[in-house]
């Protein structure tokens, strides 16, 4: 890989509460080249969203960054000062949040709204940045663009109000784009439309994305490569294809099994991962995923595994696969009963 | 299905009066749901999938049309007949935080129907909460919890123990795993298929996760602006749709080793407040010509499945041509 755009090393956040401290990323090390479409997967409370706000120092204040170096574009955001800050989001790094409805002003035209961005990061006049406006919304796919930079965005529909939101986080030439479930809010239809312009517009401006999800349908749709969080752990990353046709990662074949199909063969029963993620403040010791793996032997609760490139943080991952080889099938897991799935506590 | 169906709504109609006008929420919907029966209810957001789901447990009252469960007539919403009924079809909701009294502990929660309906005495109801909390997989010990120590899908687990609490026959279910993780949601399917084949209930499955779906159901109805636009087993819609709208929803579901490409529909759903005329899905649709702006086409049944279409058929191979 060429020098990356971003390079996130043993990122360590912590979060002190009543409970003790919560640490949504531990040690938590990627890259992303220029131009790289990634996707970083995880259920709720597995720290996604806590590490994707730290890369652009938009972490909130009771979240502290204990450890790791975090450098975009050859410059260290974690020493960063707040106003280097905010020439980055917004100028080199786009971010697009799961709902556009809070994110954008209720009582500003979507017009004025961009041209804001684009005259506060770029030194445009007024005219020139109407024009850009224009464009922009062309580029998302809105039609009419003209007539639309007159809208409120509670005259738009919650797709058009989100492609509105992208249009922003493109508009001043980043070279990340950073999406929190930018899709999770919207219907089926409009869902696979919107994440496809949010990717390819963003791929015509030569930006990187980096895309959040707990859909790893969404994600293996659009992205190049895919990192898998459990627990405040990286435990899984590879090209998209791999990860999603060969998952070498327990929890990353679970999570494929456990998500029912519109096509293919219908298991009577689902392989459902029993128990829930731990609370982020008290971790099993040794593999994060043990109390809920299938495969799980004694050296997995006794010593934690380290991801280490494409070779997965478990100490008996699934094979890899061989070049051109058949995708490995999922062993199947022995049947559950609906009380061992609780694993009730 | 040669008895009676458990539940028959004929051209079920509700109207809501806006100051932006009336927004035909349901529009002349016809659904049966037979003894344990599964069926599902598909449809994008507006298209009245919630508001059909509320009046079949009379959380709403219909403005049109037919509603009767088993001999009761529930059209008006009201009578002795009504008080009868709710025993018999219980509500799961989308959300466990909002569908739980954080104030009462969640053994409280699942006795409440059985204090609402005098259903025995405090040790009775006391055996059953906990007979029932150890049905949906959790510990009988976590009857004095109170919602906030719980996580969501053992939320969901409790809001399932009280929909079942009155031994319904019917339980309606309005999206009760989409605010759930993916290995929590499938634990909760999978409890849910159980719940039915122990207690013999049938559900009436309201979704937009068509993988869920086509999971839990024996038979579904896709639904468009206030209509039914298509209907049929579960396992032959989802192989053979036949409405461009189905077809259109089935291939816009990113999944994993799915066709990239996509039928994308043209532009946004239409307002409920404005329809278009004739075929309610024709500014959508790929197949639309002259006659869709000018008739409705009416839901037509055939050996099980029905179809609301001027040009119903599977996707031809052309029309999937040149798209990405």
């Amino acid at each position: 890989m060429s020098e990356p755009l971003l390079h996130v090393d043993g990122l360590r956040l912590e979060i002190a509460t009543p409970r003790g401290t919560v640490v949504p990323s531990d040690d938590v090390s990627f890259a992303i080249a220029p131009g790289e479409v990634v996707g970083l997967v995880g259920e709720s409370g597995s720290g996604k969203t806590m590490t994707a706000l730290a890369t652009i120092g938009m972490n909130p204040a009771a979240c502290v960054r204990a450890a790791g170096r975090i450098v975009f574009d050859g410059r260290d955001v974690a020493t960063a000062g707040e106003a280097e800050l905010r020439r980055l989001r917004g100028g080199r790094i786009g971010y697009v949040a799961q709902d556009a409805t809070t994110a954008l002003n209720p009582v500003l035209r979507v017009g004025t709204q961009i041209v804001e961005t684009l005259r506060a990061h770029l030194e445009l006049d007024r005219a020139t940045a109407r024009e850009r406006a224009v464009a922009l919304l062309r580029a998302v796919g809105i039609p009419e663009p003209e007539a639309r930079l007159k809208a409120y965005p509670h005259e738009l529909s919650g797709g058009m109000r989100q492609r509105v939101a992208i249009a922003i986080a493109i508009s001043c030439e980043p070279r990340l784009v950073i999406a929190d479930e930018p899709t999770t809010a919207l219907d089926v239809t409009v869902q696979a439309q919107v994440v496809d312009a949010l990717v390819h517009s963003a791929r015509e401006r030569g930006a990187a994305v980096l895309l959040i999800s707990h859909d790893l349908g969404l994600i293996s749709a659009v992205t190049d490569r895919t990192l898998v969080m459990y627990a405040g752990r990286l435990i899984e990353q590879g090209a998209t294809a791999r990860v999603v046709r060969a998952p070498r990662h327990p929890y990353t074949a679970a999570l494929l099994t456990a998500t029912p199909r519109i096509r293919g063969e219908k298991a009577a029963r689902l392989p459902a991962i029993p128990g829930r993620p731990p609370d982020l403040a008290a971790v099993p010791a040794g593999c994060r995923f043990a109390p809920r793996c299938a495969f799980a032997r004694e050296r997995c609760r006794a010593e934690e595994p380290r991801l280490d490139g494409d070779a997965p943080a478990c100490w008996f991952p699934r094979p890899a696969p061989v070049a051109g080889g058949a995708p490995t099938p999922a062993p199947a897991p022995s049947a559950a009963t609906a009380r061992e799935e609780a694993g009730r506590v | 299905m040669s008895e009676a169906p458990l539940l028959e709504a004929d051209r079920l109609v509700r109207h809501f009066r806006t100051p932006q006008g009336r927004v035909q929420a349901v529009d002349g919907v016809s659904l049966t749901i037979g003894r344990g029966e599964a069926v599902a209810l598909v449809g994008e957001s507006g298209s009245g999938k919630s508001t059909l789901a509320r009046m079949l447990v009379c959380l709403d009252r219909p403005t049109g049309g037919t509603l009767r469960f088993g001999e009761h007539d529930l059209t008006r919403g009201r009578g002795p007949g009504l008080r009868a009924v709710r025993r018999r079809v219980s509500m799961v909701f989308q959300d466990p935080y909002a569908s739980l009294d954080g104030h009462l502990s969640i053994g409280r929660s699942v006795e409440e129907p059985m204090l609402i309906h005098r259903i025995g005495t405090a040790d009775e109801r006391a055996a059953k909460v906990a007979e029932l909390l150890d049905a949906v997989g959790l510990d009988p010990e976590m009857a004095d919890r109170r919602p906030a120590a719980l996580s969501g899908g053992q939320r969901q687990r409790v809001a399932i123990a009280r929909a079942i609490a009155l031994d319904p026959e019917l339980v309606v279910l309005d999206e009760p795993v989409s605010a759930l993780d993916v290995s929590v949601q499938a634990q909760v399917l999978n409890l849910l298929a159980d719940l039915r084949e122990r207690y013999g209930l049938a559900y009436l499955f309201v979704s937009h996760d068509l993988g869920v779906v086509r999971h839990v159901a024996e038979r579904t109805a896709v639904m468009q602006l206030g209509r039914i636009v298509e209907q049929g087993p579960t396992e032959q819609l989802f192989a053979q749709p036949r409405h461009p709208y189905t077809i259109a929803l089935l291939s816009s579901a990113m999944e994993i080793g799915a066709d990239e490409r996509r039928i994308a529909l043209e532009g946004e759903p239409p307002s409920p407040l404005r329809p278009p005329s004739g075929c309610r899905f024709r500014t959508r649709c790929f197949r639309a010509d002259a006659i869709c702006a000018e008739a409705d086409p009416a839901l037509e049944e055939e050996g099980g499945r029905g179809v609301a279409c001027h040009h119903p058929g599977p996707l031809a191979a052309r029309e999937l041509a040149g798209r990405t």
